[in-house]
């Protein structure tokens, strides 16, 4: 009796202690720093009520068994502890309140989170203040009411599992490549060949997967099977993909798509993620029907069925202009706000929260000085406000404009024109903010003070008129090319451009495929047109992409670039700006680590006039071997590293936080545009303008002095007519 | 010339259009300072650049400051685009026109050559004086040519059967008496000089058309003696066989002795010349010159366009007919029907009509008239509003860009002269943009500070250095500004009339030889208080402008000093509006040239004639021999051609200045023949306009000098102005005192 109930309670409390040990199914822990959910990272809330409002993401194929949030913030020390409330609601629900004491300003607002309430998709979190610095009625906007949130202290931890479902291939955009993973992902491409034909078809799978991440940073890799803890795309033959494949898994035989659970060690363990990764089969008996399958998944717009397997039958390929793709608003071209996303908002409040329309313009538009961006605006606003009410207008964090919202009566427009110098917007993208500063009517302290009458309108039928602008660019530019990818993703489609790799290894080819990928999600236009090669002599009439071993480079591109010696030694403290004249403002800066070779590990980016048309560009992506190629490439997913990259020439130095950049002004400066149709002027006068003025000037002498003789002569005939002698 | 226009248009960004600019006008500077050895490049040069600097102005201000910000705002943009566009092309079509203007040396004729053509002079008279006509008509007997190949001609329509049986009597019996005095002039000077006569016709139709034409019908009759006989003239049918030339003098052109040796000789050598103009010379100031008191410091208004503009209209084979002081080919002009008659500028019509038959036309430079421009303000605008009208009724009636025959250089010679006259609109709106912003706060002009600096300082600097060049010895620096605004308010009136019914002008006689007795405000001075008064609200305008908008600085700057500049202008014009009396009866004309003066005592001293009229003559010589007002005088004195002069005056007033002694004399009037001999001294002699004009013209200054000297002359015109005012208020107020006092007194003694 003893043993059995020895026994049994021994066996009991293995049961009970491998479920201790292996918790929920699947279960995951994620903690996301709360500044990686909003720009701002300590936004500050202010006046009697405000709010903030956090997006917190949850993927589809995320269960999420329970979340807390954990806030900090710094509240104002003259608010009344009784009065004043901090409110954390998570779609809508209220999960936490905690009072703001004036005695202790630091706080830490915790708030735990049913998984219930954590749907698929972006979910609000918003963080409410009611504040008071009197019992009696007080100043909606008095300055001592603000509070602080410390969102670069806060986090939000996800208790969470994947869920696992026989994969189909309408979850690719959804459930697979979600943008709404906060994880950074990895995908690997499996491809038969590396030569110029797969190249493309992996441009376009790349593309394909980094469009559906939509702005998440993915991370190519190219191997020769699947890996386990990643997603994998196989493009080439089905009998090829069926080699990779579980027996039974064959892909179509023509130009098809497939989806499969993916095979592998991990498969079918609970505590591995792994587990629930896919193989996504890009196939076709021939490059025909392979690039008719790799330009439908590339495509978002191509319908995926709800099916694990497809046949493409064809592929209707979107007309591509020249300035095109996602968010851009081209010249001489009027837009609707709800092109741009915004859909009719009403702003309530003395202090709503502001509305935001950010959009692009291409990378090479100049103002002449007098153009002017013409918003139409169409709203209404409240009755019964005071006269000194408005709508201002912020462009890039700049006041351009403000509207009176000054009718008592209320008051409704349409098309309320306002001008903007179209000089104010910048190249790329732009960020309009319209925000709502309204006063009560009656706003006397012991007055009781209603603020629910005070509202704006902005309805989505408003519009932005840009009006034709130059198309002109000073370059080198590099920061131009991870905006929008210009000059060379330009026309998106890369229909002008030639990608041509060193050598053949995955890693130089992975270094293209992630380069070509984050661009196409800045543009939101896949790859169709590139043409891949292994020759790096740079040809006429196109641009191009040359990545490459330092090695391998041809002689005359490789003296192109700067002698080891003026290359700036590695940097670690932080990303440094050197100009031409040599970097005096960090001339306090030591190099804490002396680099091994003039690049180390280093990807060295440079961007030159194409040596073989001077209206084209030719940009080099060189290291010394090609793992440091594919580092250096992957780390440029990194938003701040790509944001450092600019001029002619940008070292990028991967490291655990993403990688370190060094700028530097290099090489000769050139234009690109349409300021004329007569392109050798335009050379000459952008790229050597003293000698195009010295040449006007002489060419003015010369026209001087041939009409002066063909004048003198009429003038002899003139006088002989008819003088004497 | 396509790199040239690539240039002119292409976009640039603004640092490098700025240095552009600038760098282009350093080199218009540098052209005027180093090529003065080669003048046809170096204007040649200077044209280029200008133009460069002009035509990116232009595209500038086409393709970058036209948007629409409202409707009125739009208005006011378009109107003062449309204003400048104007005023670039007709700059564009001065540069084509001075490209090479042809100074012609001076060809003598050979007077005793049996070939030359026979010429008759024609004096059209209407109203004018009868002793204006007669002293024209005396110096036009004493011109060199043989007398059998000479006929004179006064074409009076002054004295017409129709005037002189006028119903209203008063009219009839001044015609008849007209009538008889230039008939006795004609017979007294045909009986010293032989070849006078007096033609006047039946109506007065077609004014000075009309009479030439008639005059034309009537000489070639081949029966003179008998058509002289009749009292009238009317059709005598078209013959060629009278003078081969017409010399045509305006009754108040005095012509030099050298007129016609200096012309006829061209029509020698060319058979499809049908025109050798000359330039008129005024002995007087016009109104503005006379109100200014520029007259003798600066070059008149006229000198620009017959000391530029004719020699490069005559090197584009497109100098034009002027009215008066031109010999013309009577086969070619009879062959177009005599004068033309559709427009009241005959002249210019008449030359279209014959440059697009393919005849030619010459300009000789040298002044050999000498004429009386118009003594009021209203008398000069009656003129130029005739002129006016004249060319845009040409523009509309006979488009000289759609016209027949004419080549394309002469088209474009002809539209220069043609839209020039629409300066007026042009004028107006550059007076009231700057006010539209300033006072109403109309954006009618959409450019920075620094687009302005890039773009419209170096053309304007660049405009203004050419038209120095070009213009510089001829005309003062903004004196075309203010010719142009002093006009401009009355001038367009007249171009809408001419423009929406170009049939309906009609030939208005200028009126000359006003009496100008005393000082007074002209009757059309009312707008231009009107303007100086919208100019001086721009001033506190300006200053609200700078408290209110702080961001508008620039733009306020640029156009309060537009505003400044055109307040500058409109001092100016209120000077000119206040007419100056004019002391003396006749002109004089300063002079200075060598004369011996033998005094009553029979002692002789040599002299310099200081100044010259019909009626007298202006002495100095050396303080040592001193003479007294009433001493009888004999001055000799020698005219360019060699003859010697002599003539008896009296003393009328002497003086001492500088250490000279300064005599005022009057001619003595001994007989007829005395008087014909002091006209062909004073007259006869075109070396002495020449040298007046070449004096005038040696008178250059600077930029900044002359925007001083007309500063100086704004203010001396504003105060003359305003002190005149006063004193008509103060007149009036002691006026209307002394009638209430003589009134009150009227009532004391009846009570």
């Amino acid at each position: 009796m003893t043993t059995r109930r020895f026994t049994r309670i021994a066996f009991s409390a293995l049961v009970l202690l491998f479920l201790a040990l292996s918790g929920p199914a699947g279960a995951e822990q994620l903690r996301i720093p709360l500044n990686r959910l909003s720009a701002d990272p300590a936004p500050d809330l202010r006046g009697t009520e405000a709010s903030f409002t956090l997006k917190a993401p949850v993927p589809e194929r995320w269960e999420v068994q329970s979340a807390r949030l954990v806030l900090p913030y710094v509240n104002s020390s003259a608010m009344l502890r009784e009065r004043s409330r901090l409110i954390i609601r998570v779609n809508g629900i209220p999960l936490a309140q905690i009072a703001l004491d004036p005695d202790s300003t630091k706080g830490e607002a915790v708030a735990d989170i049913p998984g219930d309430l954590l749907e698929p998709g972006y979910n609000d979190l918003l963080i409410q203040v009611a504040q008071a610095y009197t019992y009696d009625c007080q100043d909606p906007a008095a300055p001592e009411l603000w509070t602080t949130l410390l969102l670069d202290k806060g986090e939000l931890v996800l208790d969470y599992s994947v869920k696992r479902v026989p994969p189909v291939l309408a979850d690719l955009a959804d459930a697979i490549f979600d943008p709404r993973n906060p994880i950074p992902a990895k995908v690997v491409l499996v491809l038969e060949s590396l030569d110029e034909e797969h190249m493309l078809l992996a441009a376009l799978a790349a593309s394909g997967v980094a469009l559906r991440y939509e702005y998440r940073p993915v991370r190519f890799i190219i191997t020769d099977k699947p890996l386990p803890d990643s997603d994998a795309v196989v493009v080439g033959s089905p009998a090829f993909a069926a080699s990779l494949l579980a027996s039974g898994d064959e892909p179509p035989q023509g130009a098809g798509l497939s989806i499969r659970p993916l095979a592998g060690p991990g498969q079918g363990n609970a505590t591995s993620p792994g587990a629930e990764h896919v193989v996504v089969c890009i196939t076709g008996q021939d490059p025909e029907s392979r690039l008719l399958a790799a330009k439908a998944f590339s495509l978002l717009s191509f319908p995926l069925p709800e099916t694990p397997s497809m046949s493409v039958e064809g592929v209707n390929t979107p007309e591509i202009s020249g300035y095109s793709g996602k968010d851009m608003l081209r010249p001489e071209a009027e837009y609707l706000f709800s092109e741009l996303g915004f859909e009719t908002t009403t702003m309530r409040g003395a202090r709503p929260a502001p509305v935001e329309l950010t959009f692009r313009l291409p990378s090479d538009i100049h103002s002449r000085g007098n153009e002017v961006v013409r918003l139409s605006l169409d709203f209404a606003h409240g009755s019964a406000m005071r006269s000194d009410s408005v709508l201002d207008l912020r462009l890039n964090d700049r006041s351009v404009a403000s509207i009176a919202l000054n009718d008592p009566k209320g008051a409704r427009y349409k098309a309320y024109g306002v001008d903007i110098p179209a000089g104010f917007f910048k190249p790329g993208f732009n960020k309009l903010v319209l925000t709502p500063v309204l006063t009560p009517l009656h706003s006397d302290e012991c007055t009781f003070i209603q603020t629910g009458n005070l509202f704006v309108t902005l309805f989505d039928t408003s519009t932005i008129k840009i009006p034709a602008l130059e198309h002109w660019a000073t370059m080198p530019m590099l920061q131009a090319f991870f905006m929008d990818g210009f000059p060379l993703a330009t026309p998106p489609d890369w229909q002008e451009t030639v990608v041509a790799l060193g050598d053949d290894s995955p890693e130089t080819a992975a270094a293209a495929l992630n380069l070509i990928a984050m661009v196409a999600q800045k543009t939101g236009v896949p790859p169709l047109r590139p043409r891949f090669s292994y020759n790096m002599d740079p040809e006429p009439g196109l641009d191009m992409l040359l990545v490459s071993t330092r090695g391998a480079l041809p002689e005359s591109l490789r003296d192109g670039l700067p002698p080891d010696s003026e290359l700036p030694q590695a940097f670690h403290a932080g990303h440094v700006s050197i100009d031409d004249a040599g970097a005096d403002t960090n001339a306090g800066i030591t190099p804490d680590k002396a680099s091994p070779g003039a690049l180390g590990d280093r990807l060295l980016l440079a961007q030159l006039r194409s040596p073989a048309d001077p209206d084209r560009t030719l940009l080099m992506a060189v290291a010394e071997n090609s793992p440091a190629l594919l580092e250096g490439a992957l780390a440029l997913w990194n938003p701040s590293v790509q944001g450092s990259c600019k001029w002619g020439l940008s070292l990028v130095e991967p490291d655990a936080e993403g990688g370190t950049v060094t700028a530097l002004k290099w090489g000769e400066t050139y234009h690109l545009g349409q300021t004329s149709g007569i392109p050798f002027l335009n050379r000459l006068v952008y790229d050597r303008p003293w000698l195009a003025l010295g040449l006007a000037l002489g060419g003015f002498l010369l026209l001087a002095l041939v009409l002066a003789r063909l004048l003198g002569r009429r003038k002899k005939r003139r006088l002989s007519a008819h003088d004497q002698g | 010339m396509a790199i040239f226009g690539y240039g002119s248009l292409a976009f640039l960004p603004l640092p490098w259009q700025t240095v552009l600019g600038w760098a282009v006008f350093g080199s218009m500077l540098l052209a005027k300072a180093l090529l003065k050895r080669s003048p046809d490049t170096q204007r040649m040069l200077l044209i280029v650049l200008g133009l460069f600097l002009t035509l990116r102005y232009w595209s500038f201000r086409t393709f970058d400051t036209l948007f629409y910000l409202g409707f009125l705002d739009c208005i006011g943009m378009l109107l003062l685009y449309l204003a400048e566009t104007y005023g670039i092309l007709v700059h564009l079509l001065g540069m084509f026109v001075n490209a090479m203007p042809l100074k012609r040396k001076p060809f003598s004729a050979d007077l005793s050559d049996p070939d030359l053509p026979t010429v008759d002079i024609y004096i059209p008279t209407y109203n004018e004086p009868e002793e204006m006509v007669a002293i024209t008509a005396t110096a036009a007997a004493q011109i060199q040519y043989p007398r059998e190949k000479l006929n004179i001609f006064i074409l009076d329509d002054g004295g017409t059967l129709a005037k002189r049986n006028d119903p209203d009597p008063e009219v009839a019996r001044a015609s008849r008496q007209r009538h008889e005095y230039l008939t006795n002039i004609a017979e007294f000077l045909s009986a010293e000089f032989g070849g006078v006569h007096y033609l006047t016709r039946e109506k007065n139709v077609h004014a000075k058309a009309g009479n030439i034409n008639n005059a034309l019908v009537c000489n070639c009759s081949n029966k003179l003696g008998t058509m002289l006989a009749k009292p009238s003239c009317v059709a005598y049918g078209l013959e060629a066989s009278c003078g081969d030339l017409i010399l045509i003098l305006d009754c108040d052109h005095v012509p030099a002795q050298d007129i016609l040796k200096n012309t006829v000789g061209y029509f020698m050598r060319d058979e499809k010349l049908f025109l050798v103009q000359t330039p008129h010379f005024f002995i007087n100031p016009d109104p503005v010159e006379r109100n200014l008191g520029t007259f003798q410091e600066k070059p008149s208004e006229n000198e620009m366009f017959y000391g530029a503009v004719q020699l490069g209209l005559d090197f584009w084979e497109s100098s034009f007919f002027c009215g008066s002081a031109a010999v013309m080919r009577r086969s070619h002009l009879m062959e177009n029907g005599g004068l033309a008659g559709e427009t009241i500028t005959e002249d210019a019509e008449t030359a279209l009509t014959l440059h697009s038959k393919g005849y030619n036309s010459v300009f000789v430079s040298e002044p050999m008239v000498c004429g009386l421009s118009p003594e009021t303000f209203g008398d000069f605008i009656v003129q130029r509003n005739r002129w006016a009208q004249g060319m845009i009724q040409i523009f509309m009636l006979k488009n000289p860009l759609l016209i027949k025959g004419l080549k394309p250089h002469q088209r474009l010679c002809y539209l220069n002269n043609c839209i020039f006259w629409f300066f007026g609109l042009a004028r107006m709106i550059f007076f009231l943009a700057p006010l539209m912003y300033l006072l109403l706060g109309l954006k009618v002009y959409n450019a920075t500070l620094g687009q302005v600096a890039a773009y419209a300082l170096p053309h304007l600097a660049g405009a203004i250095l050419l038209s120095d060049h070009l213009y510089g010895g001829v005309r003062h620096l903004f004196f075309s500004e203010l010719y142009e605004t002093v006009q401009s308010v009355f001038n367009i009136p007249a171009i809408f009339g001419a423009l929406f019914n170009p049939r309906s002008p009609t030939f208005r006689v200028t009126p000359k030889e006003r009496s100008l007795e005393h000082d007074f405000l002209s009757p059309l001075a009312v707008p231009f208080y009107f303007l100086v008064f919208l100019c001086a609200l721009a001033v506190p305008a300006a200053i609200l402008r700078l408290w209110l908008f702080p961001g508008q600085t620039g733009i306020i700057l640029i156009t309060s000093f537009w505003a400044g500049f055109n307040l500058l202008l409109m001092f100016l014009c209120l000077g000119i509006v206040w007419e100056r009396r004019q002391i003396r009866k006749k002109h004089r004309l300063p002079t200075d040239e060598p004369v011996q003066v033998t005094f009553g005592d029979g002692t002789t001293v040599e002299a310099r004639s200081i100044d010259l009229s019909e009626e007298g003559i202006g002495l100095a010589f050396s303080n040592e021999r001193q003479a007294a007002a009433g001493d009888a005088l004999l001055v000799r004195a020698r005219d360019s051609y060699g003859n010697e002069h002599r003539f008896r005056a009296e003393v009328v007033q002497a003086r001492t200045r500088n250490g000279k002694q300064v005599l005022g004399c009057r001619f003595i009037m001994e007989d007829e023949r005395t008087w014909v001999r002091i006209v062909r001294y004073v007259y006869g002699d075109s070396a002495r306009w020449s040298r007046f004009w070449a004096r005038r013209r040696s008178r250059r200054i600077g930029m900044w000098g002359g925007i001083a000297y007309l500063a100086g002359k704004a203010f001396e015109g504003l105060i003359r102005n305003f002190s005149g005012i006063m004193a008509i208020m103060v007149s009036h107020l002691l006026h209307g005192f002394g009638l209430f006092r003589r009134r009150s007194e009227k009532t004391r003694m009846a009570t």
